[in-house]
């Protein structure tokens, strides 16, 4: 391999398919020169996932004419005097199924909470969780007046699970030892009773002075790796040690284990990323290079990940249980079909939809041509995002103050409504929906307000140029916003507090560089599309009416500034926020009918 | 044109293949017989013990004993049988003239006392896991799995209810659109395995399901008949998808040739990961009429090939089939997004001289 590789092969493994690149410099710039894509092949009847690695760098072969593989179907590595093979190879996957954790800790507010705050952001689901200060009915009901208590509901719960990890939490360092020994006598007495081959790991991330009781408990019966307390003062959350290590054992038990990984870990210079992790390596550098807050969403056919960064701090969530293809199924117990429902128009048939998204669950690999089915699946979207956004948020648990990564940041909260840049990867963009629809989907389902722009993953490798920013920066930099990411252009998101009677919301006037003049009045309530090409740029002035503001970004009632516009262009939301659905179902069809109109979905 | 053409996944509907099918136990037990025995589909190849029950208590909080006081109340230990009502931790009260008990709410064992916590195993009846495919066992692994090769006729399905079951295959619908209601599931279902080309009505599955079909297995389920038939004791299997979706017509075919016969069905379904399963129906050679003889050659496994049969995957064409033309080749199809998708000329067996561009990752081998 040369000191710096400049033709780099980088395949991508996920949940469904597989996509493969190839990077090299072009007149002195590098260049995505091919992507193709195939089914994974982790599971049977082929059981081996390099089956579809070959099959996609053949394909990339017959692209490009270049020829990549051997005889043997092994790797041309280094690049050859005659242009044949490259110089390196890196691979991100997305193919392992999760870890399935129980959190047990002393306090459902602070090290519950924290615990399951960390896990959130791995590729682990918890299933259930055990906190000891809970109301003594959940530790079985306790002897009185000459009776004896009764059996505890959340052990009995915990015994009926097979887990793969128990994360173990509670305890401030250097304060009470006795509540953990009761706790490890739980988790012991539990793993005792189960056979020595379906005993869970156990991970303990609480007050170190327990550390020689829990080892002394559980060390005979189970593997138990000790990691820095998640919570090792009650005002400070250090997540990332327990991260670290439930990732490792995910990598360990999990990725390690696909059948055909360790051919691919061999063909690969530095090992292979999870998607998430190099999602998230994508969205740092965007957000440092250009000083913008960044939400990355993937939604991928097997995980939905959302991650928020603005250059200084990092925050994943990270969702198993809900996704655009494996995951339909659950979503659908999780919220009903007529919740979906909401998101589209009148003429789509519960039924239909019903039966449209049970089919996608099942054959994942299907791309619909149909805008009908399309659609369908944009509004199932919606919903998995809404969700993946309370699990980012924490809404459904009460939180102390609690900072990130240990240490209190410039500002104390991240949130989603100032991000400046969207970046959109996975699926529904691999199945070929519009656009416009995609961006529709998530205005409906982000609260983000303000003015921020829009890019896609044209090609299915954005997450993957984290990996190649491993072996060559350079490349995954240019490669990345050469030829990955498409602008869609800038969204318009006023904060609007409705004001009956009031005719106008904004006044639009538009001037692109090309020349021309546009104006337009956006009425509250509705959604307006300006087309502005990729590449094209436009002074934009919007006047906005009374009980309208842009929030944090622009002070006063006026924008004016040159813009970008996009295979989209412009999109102009006035409809507010939150979404003003409506709670009469009928209603909300319409509604949704003249926004899919408005938005030219 | 594309040049290089990669796989789709592919669907078995075959009338001889072998197999092998990995039996495993829930959690660890015993597996019966050796490699190379020779087992019906009805035998118990695996058994665990799996407790019916597993209590959880804090002995401290039960009968108000300290954790250091447990081991001397203890009249049972770790590993102990009780009996119902056995005593298993008494402490005296009222100063001595009384004693504070618990009692095991039923027979089983002590699995784990540790510290004041004690884990305890209310017996359940044992879990059988049974052979289900009639064949030779060619692997063990210890405590945990058999594995059994078999030779028969195979149907995959692309969902199942889970559980399984051994019966005769009895197909009631002459067309493979025609959906079953509940007055045509005759009172002689016992021990069938009904096949309804284009579904049951919500009746005809509860009447199924009480006149204790041994399975069903249908071309279509409607969506909202999902939760009654993961419910139901007999297990369910969709051949095609959800909504209605005539059985395509291989599957039909094979499905009416082999009425009458003892079938294995598997509707477990698990999508992917270790151990990911597809549910299937198999007929074992031994009493199957299609094939005469042990020699007679296994069908292989469907290729990417001039006239390879093929299955539509997804509306609008799912559960067509069709064949790949003699001289094919991918072309790019637009989509309404501006991007491009493969794609390949069919010529559906339903529509003969009128082939169809259908995106290439929208079909599946079939055979």
């Amino acid at each position: 391999m040369a000191e710096v590789p400049t033709s780099i092969l980088v395949a991508d493994v996920g949940a469904v398919a597989t996509k493969v690149g190839l990077i090299d410099l072009v007149a002195g710039e590098y260049r995505l020169v091919g992507a193709t894509r195939t089914i994974t092949t982790a599971d049977a009847p082929y059981d081996d996932l390099m089956v579809g690695v070959r099959q996609s760098i053949m394909q990339l072969q017959a692209l490009t004419g270049r020829r990549l593989l051997d005889g043997q179907n092994a790797l041309i590595k280094p690049t050859r005097a005659d242009g044949e093979g490259a110089d390196a190879f890196v691979a991100v996957t997305s193919a392992a199924l999760p870890l399935h954790a129980v959190v047990i800790g002393l306090s459902r507010d602070y090290s519950v909470t924290g615990a399951q705050r960390a896990v959130d952001s791995t590729c682990a689901i918890v299933e259930h969780t055990i906190a000891v200060d809970e109301e003594s009915g959940r530790w079985g009901t306790t002897a009185q007046d000459g009776r004896a208590g009764g059996p505890s509901a959340a052990v009995e719960r915990l015994a009926e699970l097979k887990p793969d990890i128990v994360v173990m939490v509670g305890g401030i360092d250097g304060g009470a030892v006795a509540p953990l020994r009761e706790m490890a006598n739980i988790v012991a007495a539990v793993a005792a009773a189960m056979d020595e081959l379906q005993r869970p790991l156990v991970v303990f991330a609480g007050n170190r002075d327990a550390r020689g009781d829990v080892a002394q408990r559980l060390g005979s019966l189970t593997e138990v790796r000790m990691v820095d307390n998640v919570l090792p003062t009650l005002d400070q959350l250090n997540p990332a040690p327990l991260q670290t290590e439930i990732e490792t054992i995910y990598r360990q038990r999990q990725i390690e284990t696909i059948p055909g990984f360790d051919k691919l870990a061999a063909w690969s210079e530095k090992g292979v990323m999870t998607s998430a992790d190099a999602y998230t390596r994508v969205a740092e550098y965007l957000a440092r290079k250009y000083q913008l807050r960044v939400l990355a969403l993937d939604l991928g056919a097997g995980a939905t990940t959302l991650i928020r960064a603005d250059g200084e701090q990092i925050k994943r969530a990270l969702v198993e249980e809900v996704s655009l293809g494996y995951g339909l199924e659950p979503l659908l117990e999780r919220v009903g079909i007529e919740r979906i429902m909401r998101w589209l128009p009148a003429p789509f048939q519960a039924d239909d939809v019903y039966a449209q998204l049970l089919n996608q669950a099942i054959r994942p690999t299907v791309t619909p041509t149909r805008w009908h089915d399309l659609t369908a699946l944009n509004a199932a979207g919606r919903e998995i995002l809404k969700h993946t956004i309370e699990v980012w948020r924490g809404d459904t648990r009460p939180l102390n103050p609690i900072f990130a990564n240990g240490h209190r940041p410039k500002h104390s909260n991240m949130n989603l409504e100032e991000s400046e840049l969207v970046l959109l990867t996975g699926a529904p963009l691999a199945r070929g929906s519009k656009p416009t629809a995609l961006l529709l989907m998530l205005l409906d389902a982000l609260d983000v307000n303000g003015i921020f722009s829009v890019a896609a993953d044209s090609v299915g490798l954005v997450p993957a140029m984290g990996a190649v920013a491993a072996v060559n920066p350079e490349a995954a930099a240019q490669a990345l916003e050469n030829d990955c990411l498409v602008t869609w252009g800038t969204v318009f998101v006023p904060v609007t507090v409705p004001r009956p009677g009031e005719p106008t919301a904004l006044s639009v006037k538009v001037e692109p560089a090309r020349g021309g003049r546009l104006d337009a009045d956006v009425k509250l309530g509705t959604l307006e599309l300006i087309p502005l090409g990729e590449g094209e740029k436009a002074n934009v002035e919007i006047r906005v009416g009374r009980g309208v503001n842009w929030g944090k970004d622009v002070a006063g009632r006026l924008f004016k500034r040159e813009v970008q516009g996009g295979t989209v262009g412009l999109m102009i939301d006035a409809r507010g926020r939150p979404l003003p659905l409506s709670d009469n179902f009928e209603r909300q069809r319409e509604k949704m009918q003249q926004w899919m109109w408005e938005a030219g979905a | 044109m594309i040049e290089f053409i990669p796989q789709i996944p592919e669907t078995r509907v075959a009338n001889f293949v072998r197999i092998r099918r990995e039996r495993r136990l829930p959690i660890p037990g015993e597996v019966a017989g050796g490699v190379g025995m020779r087992i019906g589909a009805q035998d118990v190849i695996a058994r665990a013990y799996p407790p019916k029950m597993r209590r959880a208590l804090s002995l401290t909080r039960v009968i108000g004993v300290r954790e250091a006081d447990v081991p001397k109340r203890l009249l049972k230990q770790v590993g102990d049988p009780v009996e119902a009502r056995e005593i298993i931790i008494a402490k005296p009260i009222s100063l001595g003239v009384q004693r504070l008990v618990y009692r095991a709410p039923e027979a089983g064992h002590i699995a784990a006392i540790q510290g004041s916590w004690m884990i305890l195993d209310l017996y359940g009846p044992p879990a059988d896991v049974l052979a289900l495919y009639r064949g030779t066992i060619v692997g063990i692994t210890p405590r945990q799995a058999a594995t059994v090769e078999a030779q028969g006729a195979l149907v995959q399905g692309v969902w199942g209810s889970g559980k399984e079951a051994v019966g005769v295959i009895k197909v009631f619908t002459r067309a493979p659109d025609a959906i079953l209601d509940a007055k045509e599931v005759a009172d002689d279902t016992h021990g069938s395995i009904l096949v309804a080309g284009g579904g049951m009505t919500a009746a005809a599955l509860k009447r199924a399901n009480e006149l204790n079909a041994a399975g069903i297995v249908v071309g279509s389920l409607l969506p909202e008949l999902r939760a009654q038939a993961v419910s139901m004791r007999v297990p369910v299997l969709v051949t095609e998808g959800f909504g209605k979706v005539p059985m395509s017509a291989p599957v039909f075919e094979l499905l009416s040739a082999l009425n009458g016969q003892e079938a294995a069905l598997n509707a477990r379904y698990q999508p992917r990961g270790r151990g990911a399963t597809r549910p299937e129906l198999f007929v074992p050679l031994m009493v199957s009429r299609i094939q005469q003889s042990d020699q007679a050659s296994e069908a292989k496994r469907p290729a990417v090939e001039p006239g390879a049969r093929v299955r539509g995957a997804c509306q609008p064409y799912l559960g067509r089939v069709g064949k790949l033309p003699q001289e094919f080749a991918l072309q790019w199809l637009p989509t309404e997004a501006g991007t491009e998708l493969p794609a390949v000329n069919v010529e559906w067996e339903d529509a003969p001289g009128t082939p169809e561009l259908v995106p290439w990752t929208n079909l599946e081998l079939i055979g």
